[in-house]
């Protein structure tokens, strides 16, 4: 697990602004001067260049070295080694946080837009809060302008993206505009686009490489409904996905398995398969232990292993209906032989591990692993491949 | 010289037009016409069917069983389409609202 | 202390009643009745459970409603997005009908060297060229093939036998392609062919233009040899030896075969599926006896037929589907055309099993004498004397005349399923045709009364069959395979 923030950053020199503002990092000491202004150069043992905006040091002694003096300096703890060229901070001296907001060497970059929601699904790894914090828009726009344009793919979740209504729009269009080059996912529970006219807005910026991620977990409204918590959700987020389709904005359907969704998974797959046969992706992804589902664990928690059979089935239809179907967040060790090709390591590096259990299996290269949350609570049927399974 | 050829014997069956529909009668002897040819009387509240079957190897008990079932799920079948036309027409109206088409 | 709600409070719009979505019923077996939507979607229930659910009594909590909801046969104060659903479900159904005539057969010769007992339309001279089609016919054949819209344009050869007048498919070939350097169709060319001429010349002209072979194959080969004679009696070994060059010349795809159903057949069904198997095909349509040329008009026909064929059909479909679950990929193409109907929301776009008929709409074919018919079957009934279904000729009539002429229009309004009793509340209409020949040869009525149809009996009993082995989960996998390649 990496440490992204902190509030124990320490602030030395002559600093630009007290104010949260956003840096790129560089270790690059021939960085174009007219560039250095709004940057931050990322201290290593050689000559210190000129012009930066800000000095960052990782996890030397507090004092800082000599020389330092004048410097704009950040004095950060050890935990941040991992930062690199490319990457950028959220820095705010007033407070003493330091934030890294876009590792450009992640697997996966998520940028929250807004911690409200309009579901209160019972697993939810980010719990909403109704706070005014609109600011998160201004500092992901001001983010895009530094991300530099080979990074593949870039991720807006939240919370619900779309209650952000037009400064959503704003967004996914400053993606086009300064990375037409890099994927972008959006993840939302699809209601809002129920109104054709919301989904024809954003189906009209025509991003190059968009898809929208849409959780739907059951054929049967009243139980997609409890599981997030919200009457009447269930039509809106079908309808949604139904407009994105017809305005031609690509469209996955997402599913967290947890003892609420599996009973009904081979159903709810062949209602895709009959319904919903032209969305782009179906993810079936296993439950992370965050936010909400410590609170809700005796509704929600069963045994991967327990499930491995329904799971099986589910892919299956969706399979032979040639949906193009993904396994995310569940070991190779518990899921059936047959479906191990849709399993997709997905789990952010930085909340990845393994388990002691794991000590020995051939397959951990190609296994998606856990999330460092998982030590609440994971399968009991964990036990290492050996190689002779391996064996196609 | 053999005698005429044996018919089977008719069957009588009686339905009270105020416990069934004269039109679902008349599906059910349509849906039935290979195992039996039927003849109406009505007279006022009801109507009697009578079943000639159309084959020697056929049993009255089971004819008369099957022409009541049949009868009775005509019935139904009206009322369901009656009750669902509205919204058939609804949905209909959906399907050709659009000059494009999804896929 | 918990902000969340239990279960129980979504589903308090449940206990306020439903409304039923159109549905029909059919009997399956004994009190087990088959429901079917809009669209064909289906659920097995109860006879007394559907008199309950019509009446509004069904029990919101049961498992009944649960899979009458999800597969849309009611709607609630819960969710109604199921009125959406199936108007895009019914559009992507009637879709392809805009697409108009795809498929267009040309009769090229009626010369043959074969002698079939069940054809009815080979001449057996082989030099006469009166009964080949001419470069005058063939042109004007193709001006009215390209005034359909279809996106896709199937052109098939037919005879007689084909490769007798190889000259003429060379030119029709030739003069199609030329046109569609502006015309921009998906274009695709099948030849008909018993394969005993195939030489040289033949295959270097498919390889060229990617044609496809499609030839037949009646079973083994004292089977196959009885049913179609030729001088030298050796039509198996020549359709054989056929099929192996065009599939090492051409391509292992590159070939089909079709099988005639005689009353000889009719006890060697896995006799014949191993001939399919040994001959390297993945599939084998089994098809039904025709009734063209027989005593059609005689009941005997009608009923003897179908409970022999019937038999066939499935002791031969049962073993298919035991050769899949041991392991071998194998297709029957008529469940699979019924089963693209069934658990799909797709269109299999086959002609003898769509409603309103296919004839004319989906399928057209040019005779070698210009004369245009809506079908295959249609021109069989001419050979045989009745020459309703032919809709004009391609040297007297425009594509107007041909395609809006009142026979074909008043065969196609009669015939449709939808308005026909027992058609009109047959849970299994969505998978079913109209077959207006059909029922004009056998009843003298395109509709045709449906009870004493051998074509109704047969694809019900088709049906039942077919939902009877779909409750096997091992089958439906199968079937779903089929049913979505």
């Amino acid at each position: 697990m990496i440490t992204l923030d902190t509030r124990a950053a320490r602030f030395s020199g002559e600093a630009p602004t007290l104010e949260r503002h956003v840096v790129r990092l560089s270790t690059n000491a021939l960085r174009p001067r007219s560039l250095r202004k709004r940057e931050a150069y990322l201290m290593g043992d050689g000559p210190v260049p000129e012009g930066f905006a800000w000095y960052v040091r990782v996890g030397s002694s507090v004092e800082g070295a000599e020389g330092d003096g004048h410097l704009p300096l950040i004095q950060l703890p050890s935990d941040f080694r991992y930062l690199a060229d490319g990457d950028i901070l959220r820095v705010f001296p007033a407070k003493s946080l330091v934030r890294a907001i876009f590792r450009k060497g992640a697997s996966i970059n998520s940028f929250l837009l807004t911690e409200r929601c309009n579901n209160l699904c019972l697993m939810c790894s980010q719990p909403p809060r109704n706070v005014d914090d609109g600011w998160i828009v201004d500092e992901i726009l001001e983010t895009l302008a530094h991300i530099d344009f080979d990074v593949p793919e870039i991720m807006f979740s939240g919370g619900e993206p779309t209650l952000l209504g037009d400064r959503l729009f704003e967004l996914v269009q400053a993606s086009k505009s300064f990375l037409p080059r890099t994927s972008l996912h959006i993840l939302s529970n699809g209601r809002s686009f129920a109104d054709a006219e919301f989904a024809r807005k954003l189906a009209r910026i025509a991003h190059p490489d968009l898809m929208v991620g849409v959780p739907l977990y059951s054929d049967l409204a009243h139980i997609h409904d409890y599981v997030v918590q919200a009457d009447g959700a269930y039509d809106e987020t079908v309808r949604g996905i139904l407009n994105l389709k017809q305005e031609g904005v690509p469209a996955e359907v997402r599913v967290v398995l947890h003892k609420q969704t599996v009973p009904r998974l081979a159903n709810l797959a062949e209602f895709l398969a009959r319904n919903l046969l032209f969305v782009d992706h179906v993810a079936l992804m296993g439950l992370e232990m965050t936010g909400f589902t410590k609170a809700n664990l005796a509704d929600l928690w069963i045994d991967p292993a327990d499930y491995a059979d329904e799971l099986r089935k589910a892919v299956g239809i969706l399979d032979r209906a040639r949906i193009n179907t993904s396994i995310y967040n569940t070991q190779l060790c518990i899921i059936d032989r047959s479906i191990w090709r849709f399993a997709k390591r997905s789990i952010s590096d930085w909340k990845q591990e393994f388990m002691s259990e794991c000590e020995g299996c051939t397959v951990r290269s190609e296994c998606g692993g856990f999330f460092s949350s998982a030590g609440l609570r994971y399968s009991a049927h964990i036990r290492p491949v050996a190689k002779i399974e391996c064996v196609s | 010289m053999s005698g005429p050829e044996p018919k089977p014997a008719p069957l009588v069956l009686s339905f009270p037009l105020s416990m069934f529909s004269l039109e679902g009668i008349k599906r059910a002897t349509y849906a039935l016409m290979a195992r039996a040819t039927v003849r109406f009387e009505t007279t006022p509240g009801e109507v009697r069917c009578i079943l000639i079957p159309t084959s020697l190897k056929e049993e009255p008990e089971a004819l008369e069983r099957d022409f009541r079932r049949e009868v009775v799920d005509q019935d139904l079948r009206i009322s369901i389409e009656a009750q669902t036309e509205p919204v058939r027409n609804a949905i209909l109206g959906l399907t050709f609202s659009r000059t494009g088409l999804q896929e | 202390m918990s902000k969340f709600q239990a279960l129980k409070s979504y589903k308090s719009s449940l206990a306020s009643g439903y409304r039923l979505l159109p549905f029909r019923f059919t009997q399956l077996h004994g009190d087990e009745y088959v429901l079917s939507n809009l669209i064909g979607e289906f659920v097995i229930l109860d006879r007394a459970i559907i008199g309950q659910f019509a009446q509004g009594k069904l029990d919101p909590g049961g498992a009944a409603y649960e899979e009458l909801k999800a597969k849309h046969f009611l709607i609630d104060d819960d969710s109604n997005v199921a009125v959406d659903l199936l108007a895009l479900k019914l559009r992507t159904k009637l879709a392809p009908l805009a697409n108009f005539t795809a498929l267009h057969l040309f009769v090229t010769t009626l010369r043959c060297d074969h002698s079939c007992p069940y054809c009815q339309v080979s001449r057996a001279n082989d030099d006469l060229r009166e009964f080949d089609m001419s470069e005058d016919t063939a042109l004007k054949a193709i001006a009215l093939a390209f005034r359909s819209p279809s996106p896709v344009l199937k052109f098939e050869f037919q005879g007689g036998e084909s490769l007798l007048n190889l000259s003429l498919i060379r030119f029709i070939v030739d003069e199609v392609e030329r046109r569609n350097l502006e015309e921009r169709r998906e274009l695709q060319f099948v030849i008909a062919t018993n394969l005993a001429l195939l030489d040289d010349e033949a295959i270097e002209f498919a390889r060229q233009h990617n044609v496809l072979i499609s030839t037949s194959l009646d079973g083994p080969e004292d089977l196959h040899n009885r049913n179609r004679p030729r001088p030298g009696r050796d039509s198996y070994a020549r359709t054989i030896k056929g099929i192996g060059r065009v599939r090492k010349e051409l391509g292992r795809d590159r070939v089909g075969a079709l099988m005639t159903t005689t009353a000889a057949s009719l006890e060697r069904g896995r006799e014949i599926i191993d001939e399919y198997i040994t001959q390297g095909f993945h599939g084998i349509f089994l098809r039904p006896l025709s009734p063209y040329g027989f005593a059609v008009k005689t009941k005997s026909y009608q009923s003897y037929g179908q409970e022999k064929w019937l038999k066939f059909y499935f002791e031969g479909l049962d073993y298919i589907i035991d050769l899949n679950l041991q392991g071998y990929p194998f297709t029957e193409y008529y469940a699979s055309i019924i089963l693209r109907k069934m658990l799909t929301p797709f269109q299999p776009g086959y002609v003898d099993l769509q409603s309103p008929s296919g004839i004319g709409v989906a399928a057209i074919v040019y005779n070698y004498d210009g004369d245009v018919y809506a079908s295959d079957e249609s021109r069989m009934l001419a050979e045989m004397g009745d020459k309703t279904f032919c809709i004009g000729n391609v040297h007297r009539d425009s594509y107007e005349d041909i395609f809006l002429n009142d026979r074909l229009l008043e065969a196609l309004e009669s015939s449709f399923a939808a308005s026909a009793p027992m058609c009109s509340w047959c849970a299994f209409e969505p998978y079913c045709g109209a077959d207006p020949i059909f029922h004009h040869t056998t009843q003298s009525s395109m509709v045709g009364k449906k009870p004493l149809s051998a074509f109704c009996n047969r694809n019900m009993a088709i049906f039942k069959g077919l939902i009877e082995r779909l409750r096997r989960p091992e089958v439906k996998e199968i079937f779903e395979r089929w049913a979505y390649s």
